[in-house]
Parts: C-alpha cells; structure tokens; sequence
C-alpha cells in the first residue's frame, strides 16, 4: 500500500514537472528557431561605401525603433546631431534598385524597410517625410 | 507700413540720420562672417540666439533670389491655390499712401523668442529651440493647425498634399505645419541659411548674443525694427529702413 501509494507521489513530484519542462524547452527552441528563419536580410548596395552600421545586424533588428526615436529626439529638439545615425544614412547604404538601376522609394514592396514590415504588418510613417531614397549627391557614392 | 504724415523738421532729422548712416558705414553691405558650426552630438545651447537682418532699402525690385533658394534648399513650391501655398519666404511690396513711398522686403518666421504658435500648440510640436529657432516636430505635429492661425505673420503653412521623394528635401510631410527652419540644418555645420547666402547683400545672418559679431555691430550702429512690435514678441528677424 505505502508504496502503491507513493508512486503517484513520484510522478506527480517530478515526472510531470520534468515533461513540463522538456515541453517548454521545446517551445522555445522551435520559437527561436523561427526567429532564425525571419526573412533574410535583402542584399544591400556597397554598406562599406558609408562606413559600418551602427550596430551588428541582429541588434539592429531588435533596437533599431529605439535608436531611431532617440536620435530623433536628440536631432530635432536638442539639435545634437550625429551623422553617422541619420536616417539619410539608413537608405543610402540600404538602397535597393529596380531593374534600371533607379533607387525604389518606400512606395514600392521592394524597399529595404518595407522586405520585412510588410511581413510583419507593422507600417512605419518615417518616409511620410524623409525621403526613402538616397539623396542624389549621397546616392552617387553608394552606387560606385 | 502705414507712416505717419512727415513734418519739416522730421525730414531734416531723417536726413540728417541718413547722411550720418552712409558716414559712419559707406555702401553698407550686410556680410557676415561664417558663423562656427556645433561639433557632432553637442546640444544648441542658449549662449548662442540666431537672428537675421534685413535692409529694406537693399533689397532690389525685381529681386527674388531668397524665395527661389529657399524654395531649391527645402523642396517647396509656390503657386498653388491660396491658402494652400507653402511660403516659407514671401516678398512683400508695400505702398504708404499718403507719401507714395514703396518698400519691400522678404517676410518669413521671424522666430520670436515668445512665439505664439508653440504657445497654442497642443502636443508641443511646436517648439523653440534653446538657440530661439523656432522649428515644428513632426513626428509631434498632427496638423491641427492652431499654429497657423497663431502666426501674427502669417508664416505657418499646413501641408495638405503628399510630398514625392524627389521634392523632399529637408523633411516635410502630408498633415504636418511648416514653415522657416532658419536652414537648422545649415546653421548647425557653420553655414549661413540659404536665403541669406543668395542675396546679393540685403540680408545678414548672426548671432545677436555676440556683442562682436557683424549683425549686432549693425544692429548697435545703425539699429533695426521687429515687425508687429506692439506684440513684444522677441522676434529674431529684424528689418532695417522699414
């Protein structure tokens, strides 16, 4: 009887808790692994002709709206301007091109932003006012 | 621009003022000094207050340089239908009646140092910046344009239509007040705003804290009037011969 008894104990101590886990665990591999499988970065033209990103690709994808809002602050209100974080920068190295070799604005499905925030549902209103392509003087230097 | 009817004696006092001005500076012609641009990451501070200053009398018939460079420098166009015409500048030509003396000069923000558009503005979008340019956020703005109607100079403009990128050139967006940004973003690497840079001598740009720079040497020798003065505004714009 005593023993009858305590398997269930055992079980419940920590059979079920040790599934549990081993669940979990298996939940977050496979929602990591989606997070992996986010869409490939699209090629970008000559990142190198503007100098290093800010920051290593997955940061960015994770802090870019954070480091935007806070440059955006600082530019505008404060008027502490840092030329390596203008947004200027952003679509000049990220430019993509249709096939005349013209830069595609934020109109267009294939712009750099738009690969993944269409994916994703989330609309950005930055390119209601900046431009969404390279300045001419700017666009020059990306394309050598 | 209405003046009151000359008395003998104040035309002699004016002349008089007059020979005196061309003595003190003959041919004066407002060049100023490239100002110092703000290293990278360093705050506008309040030491410095922006200002501009206009000579009437320079400012030559026929002449729109200012309005076509500030116009290339920010991407607007004029032309549209009234009230809906971006300006950021404007020449305006005005004729006192009694005298037939015509003037004219070029009217923009004149970023008051007490300005009544950030003082309507509902969410702060508005807003004057430690150095006293008056500029609007726009990622704040959401076009409800009190500020417009706050402007005693009438140089608040909304933006009804969608800007294409091949226009944009400083950021300027569909639903959001604009107007005169002092060229911020010129000021802020050293250079004089664009306006200024392309007349041909009737417009000067400084800083009015600099007791030895040109436009308060200008302003201590010769003197200059802010518009609407009655409203003690601050204005940084001042003009001269008006």
């Amino acid at each position: 009887m005593m023993r009858s008894a305590a398997r269930p104990g055992l079980l419940r101590r920590f059979v079920v808790p040790l599934a549990l886990g081993v669940v979990v665990l298996a939940a977050a591999a496979l929602v990591l692994r989606a997070g992996d499988n986010a869409p490939a970065l699209p090629a970008t033209v000559s990142a190198a002709a503007q100098g290093p990103c800010l920051r290593s690709a997955a940061e960015m994808r994770r802090i870019h709206p954070t480091l935007l809002k806070h440059e955006r602050q600082a530019a505008v209100r404060e008027g502490k301007r840092d030329p390596q974080a203008r947004i200027e920068r952003c679509v000049t190295c990220h430019v993509m091109r249709d096939a005349s070799g013209a830069a595609v604005s934020a109109e267009d499905p294939r712009h750099f932003c738009r690969t993944c925030h269409d994916q994703v549902a989330v609309r950005i209103d930055c390119f209601s006012c900046h431009r969404s392509t390279p300045p001419t003087t700017l666009a020059s230097g990306a394309a050598r | 621009m209405r003046t009151e009817p000359d008395t003998g004696r104040r035309k002699a006092l004016k002349l008089a003022l007059g020979a005196a001005a061309l003595a003190v500076d003959p041919g004066l012609f407002l060049i100023a000094a490239p100002a110092q641009s703000r290293p990278a990451g360093v705050a506008a501070s309040d030491s410095q207050r922006w200002g501009l200053l206009i000579d009437v009398s320079r400012c030559a018939e026929g002449c729109t340089r200012c309005v076509q460079a500030c116009s290339a420098e920010h991407g607007w166009r004029g032309g549209g239908p009234p009230g809906l015409d971006p300006q950021w500048i404007r020449v305006l030509s005005a004729t006192d009646p009694e005298t037939g003396r015509s003037v004219r000069a070029p009217l923009m923000c004149q970023h008051c140092a007490r300005p009544p558009c950030a003082d309507v503005c509902p969410t702060k979008a508005t807003f004057r910046r430690a150095d006293s340019v008056v500029l609007v956020d726009r990622h704040r703005c959401i076009g409800c344009r009190y500020c417009v109607m706050a402007c005693p100079f009438g140089v608040r403009f909304f933006l009804g239509d969608n800007v294409s990128d091949r226009e944009r050139r400083s950021p300027r967006g569909k639903g959001t007040a604009e107007g005169c940004t002092l060229c911020v973003h010129r000021i802020d690497e050293g250079r004089q705003p664009a306006c200024v840079e392309a007349c041909p001598g009737a417009m000067m740009f400084g800083d009015l804290n600099d007791p030895k720079s040109p436009i308060r040497e200008v302003l201590a020798g010769q003197g200059a009037r802010r518009l609407r003065g009655n409203l003690a505004l601050g204005q940084g714009v001042q003009y001269r011969g008006l």
